[in-house]
């Protein structure tokens, strides 16, 4: 691009493309949404096989997120590499994101203490549905949309069912709600990096 | 009618088309800014320090994971300006 004097029609098309070009940049690389659901995944299978006594485990699997949240920080530094704008529509996702990750660790920790029962895994699932939903809204990402819906349907079945099952409905909703959308971002993200090189 | 002033600043088309860049994010590095507005480095570096100079974007140099990056972000005078320049333009298309 030049460095030229615009007539007020060019301006006004100039001003129109680039804010058009910038609102169409986004940055999902899909690793988030793959690690934490199949943590989730994991944790909650294993909590129904130490529930169900298939074999005792040595440690609390849920402690295992302790080493996703490690590994959630370490791949957001090497990220913050390739993404070139932060757009408002991220920042969305973050406030939305914290919120989750606080509301659950207040359900969590409190509901452990309090001794509170299988209700915290329902409560769990509606909770994953919430940034799910508002997350796909937000990208326009229909299997977002649709893991979210998913996860407070298995909440509604999971409130009939309220014994150590309910650990593989949440491990089915973590599964729906964000390891299949993960998938399907991280094949666009390859595609998008092949459409990149091609064009270079 | 009386037509508005437009700001010299912002009626080039580089300078423009940065600035327009920059009120639709909340901020973006140098690099995106080159690839959207396909500019040389040169030239983009020049234009970026005219709208700092007139206050219009902040640019914050920074080492992340040893890569340097320059991140630039619209600030409330740029968002008037813009917002002023736009009105301005509108009055002379009879919007």
């Amino acid at each position: 691009m030049e460095q030229q004097i615009l007539s007020e029609k060019e301006s006004l098309v100039l001003i129109s493309n680039m804010i058009s070009k910038a609102k169409n940049y986004y940055y999902e690389s899909g690793l988030s949404a793959l690690l934490w659901g199949f943590t989730n995944l994991i944790c909650f299978t294993l909590a129904y096989f130490d529930a169900v006594k298939w074999f005792a485990f040595p440690f609390n699997p849920f402690y295992l997120m302790g080493i996703t949240f490690i590994l959630q920080i370490y791949f957001d530094r090497k990220e913050k590499i390739f993404r070139k704008a932060v757009t408002y529509k991220d920042e969305a996702h973050t406030y939305v994101w914290t919120a989750f990750a606080i509301s659950v660790l207040i359900l969590t920790i409190g509901g452990g203490i309090a001794n509170i029962g299988y209700i915290v895994l329902p409560v769990l699932l509606l909770l994953f549905g919430i940034p799910t939903f508002i997350s796909g809204c937000i990208s326009r990402f229909r299997p977002f949309i649709l893991g979210g819906i998913a996860c407070w349907i298995l909440c509604i079945i999971s409130l009939f069912y309220q014994t150590y099952t309910t650990y593989l409905l949440v491990a089915l909703g973590a599964g729906l709600a964000w390891i299949i959308p993960g998938f399907i971002l991280r094949k666009r993200f390859y595609k998008n990096i092949a459409n990149q090189h091609n064009a270079v | 009618m009386q037509f508005k002033e437009l700001d010299p600043i912002l009626h080039s088309q580089l300078r423009l088309a940065v600035m327009s860049l920059l009120i639709s994010v909340k901020e973006a590095e140098f690099s995106f800014l080159k690839e959207q507005t396909n500019a040389t480095s040169g030239n983009l570096s020049v234009q970026i320090s005219k709208l700092k100079e007139a206050g219009y974007i902040d640019i914050t140099k920074q080492f992340n994971n040893n890569y340097p990056q320059t991140i630039c972000k619209i600030t409330p005078a740029g968002i008037e300006a813009f917002e002023n320049y736009v009105k301005a333009l509108q009055t002379y298309m009879n919007l």
